[in-house]
Parts: structure tokens; sequence; C-alpha cells
């Protein structure tokens, strides 16, 4: 194979020097950080898992507070909105009653009657206004009438 | 370690009880293969150090989930690979690292009354360190790991005649630069 004879000068040796001692403890330290590493990958592990929980714990929580808390604030701007409504309409109310009290007050004033002071009627004056016709029939009718005393005619 | 003996391994990795004498076997097996391989690749013995535990420390954590459709090397060296890779592109002036100490060290070489073939030598790796990442690395498993193609198609995910195509520009390459700089 043509490979082979590739530098047969070069000594396949590496030149590189390594420390004394190294190959020996290397493995031992391999396996500390490595129980090591892994032990901390659970802890971490652990702590994702525990934080994920947390988030989504976390979130349902959020967006919970965020429906219902949108649900009350509809709920409150359609009672302001509502409370606006009727006090609008109170005050419209109260406006309108107003004029009409006002007008109705300024149309209906008292009238001021004027009563004439009369004199109380006498006998002999009823009797000057009466025609002689009507005369002699009250004369006819006192002397027919039941009810006065005899004796007084 | 045989395939008897890796199927065991991993048998005993699965046994929370065995698992860490499992463990221990497995990188008491491939610890030193797999070093020089990320030795090669980073220069640096610090970051070889890193990438070394990185890469047990994920055998370690995925022992599970390996498939025994392939050989234990050559899943050994996929994560060892892959973290090279993830070093380089995590680190862009490895590079300049890397020529630096290789530099330093054939300079310490060569003022000694050390043989010349060790001067070449350090020569051979700054020419390795000129290739391209890919022919760097084909080269470096065929080379000094000596696996087959169909070894390091599994390690890299490459078709047979992709790497050898990438390991022939590579030497070809590595003949060039020792032709003008040694």
């Amino acid at each position: 194979m043509k490979e082979d004879t590739e530098f047969q000068e070069i000594r396949k040796k590496s030149p590189y020097k390594v420390p004394d001692g190294f190959f020996e403890k290397i493995s031992e330290k391999t396996l500390r950080i490595a129980i090591q590493r892994e032990h901390n990958s659970r802890k971490i592990l652990i702590a994702l898992r525990t934080f994920a929980v947390a988030a989504s714990l976390s979130a349902i929580a959020l967006l919970a507070y965020f429906i219902t808390g949108t649900e009350k604030t509809e709920i409150k701007q359609l009672v302001q909105s509502k409370q606006t409504e009727v006090k609008d309409t109170i005050r419209q109310t109260k406006a309108i009653t107003k004029k009409i009290t006002i007008a109705e007050i300024k149309k209906e004033e008292p009238v001021k009657t004027t009563i004439k002071e009369t004199k109380p009627e006498e006998i002999t004056d009823v009797l000057s206004e009466l025609s002689d016709d009507e005369l002699l029939q009250f004369a006819a009718m006192y002397k027919s009438d039941l009810f006065i005393d005899d004796s007084l005619q | 370690m045989n395939e008897t003996d890796e199927a065991n391994v991993f048998l005993m990795m699965k046994d929370p009880r065995l698992r860490d004498k499992g463990f221990l076997q497995l990188m008491d097996a491939y610890k030193e293969p797999i070093y020089s391989h990320i030795r090669r690749l980073v220069v640096s013995h610090e970051d070889a150090e890193d990438i070394l535990q990185e890469t047990f420390i994920n055998v370690y954590r995925f022992a599970n989930s390996f498939k025994s459709e392939s050989r234990v090397f050559t899943w050994l060296y996929r994560i060892a690979t892959n973290e090279c890779t993830k070093h380089f592109r995590r680190n862009k002036k490895w590079i300049n690292n890397a020529v630096k100490i290789t530099e330093e060290m054939a300079g310490e070489v060569s003022g000694n009354d050390n043989d010349n073939s060790d001067v070449i030598l350090f020569k051979f790796q700054q020419a390795i360190l000129q290739l391209p990442e890919k022919q760097r690395i084909v080269f470096n498993l065929r080379y000094y790991d000596e696996l087959s193609y169909e070894d390091i198609g599994q390690i890299l995910n490459s078709s047979v005649n992709t790497l050898k195509t990438n390991y022939h520009y590579a030497s070809e390459k590595i003949k060039q630069y020792l032709i003008d700089h040694v």
C-alpha cells in the first residue's frame, strides 16, 4: 500500500510531552467531576421543573385574573354607564318637573276675587221691588199658607 | 479492550451500583489513545486535558444511549473529535497558540544535542497544523491512530472515498511543506 511507505523517515511518535503522573490521576478526577456535574444537573433540572410549574401556575393565575378582571371592569363600566344614564334621566326629569312647576305656578297665579260686600236685604226693599200683581199673589199665599200662625194674621 | 470486554463494561455502566467501576475500566483502557488524538489536534496540554475530561464526562452521562451497532472506540473518538471541533469554534485563535507551542518545542529540541529526527518530528507537526481542519483530522486518525477508512467514516460521518481524497491532499501538502521547510 502506498500510504504505508509515506513518511517512513518520520517516527509515528507524538512529540508532545505529557506531565508526569497525568494518566494515573485523570480517571478518578474525571469521575469526580462527572458525578458532581450529574448531581448539579439534577439540581438544575429540579429547579427548572419547579420553576416551570411555578411559572405555569402564575400564568394560569394571571390569565384568570385578567379574564375575571376584564369581566369586572366590563360590569363596572356597565353599571357606571347605567348609573350615569339613570342620573341623567333623573336630572332631566327634575329639570322638566321644575320647568313645568314653575310654568304652571306662573300660569296659575291666584286670581284675585273681589267679594262685594252687600248689605242684608230688608223686607221693605223687597216689597218695593215687587209689582202689584206679585204683591197680590204674595198676599194671597200668606193667607192660605198652612204654616203661618193664624194669630199673626 | 476487545468487543466482549466493551460489552461487559457497558453492562456495568448501565447498572447504577457498578456504573462508576465500569466507567473507570473504560477510561483506563482508552484514556491514552484518546488523549493523544486530542493532543495532536489541539496541541496544548491544558486544552487536551479539558477535552479529554469533557469526552469521558459525556460517556458517563450518555452511556445508556450508546448503541452497540458501532465499536466503543469509534464512539469515543467521535465524541472526542466533536469536542475538539467545538474547541476550534469557541477559540478562534487556538491555531496561533498551537503553532506557537510547536515552534517553542522545536526551538528547544534544536538547541539541545537531540537527534535530527526530533526536529523533523516538529516540522512534521507544523506541516499538519497548516492543513484545513477536516484534512488534519483525517490525516491524524489515519496516520497516527492507524484507523481504517471505515472506522474514520463512522467517526466523521463521511464516505470512504471522501476520506481517501482528504488523506491524499493532506499528505501532498505535508510533503510540500517539508520540502520547503526542512
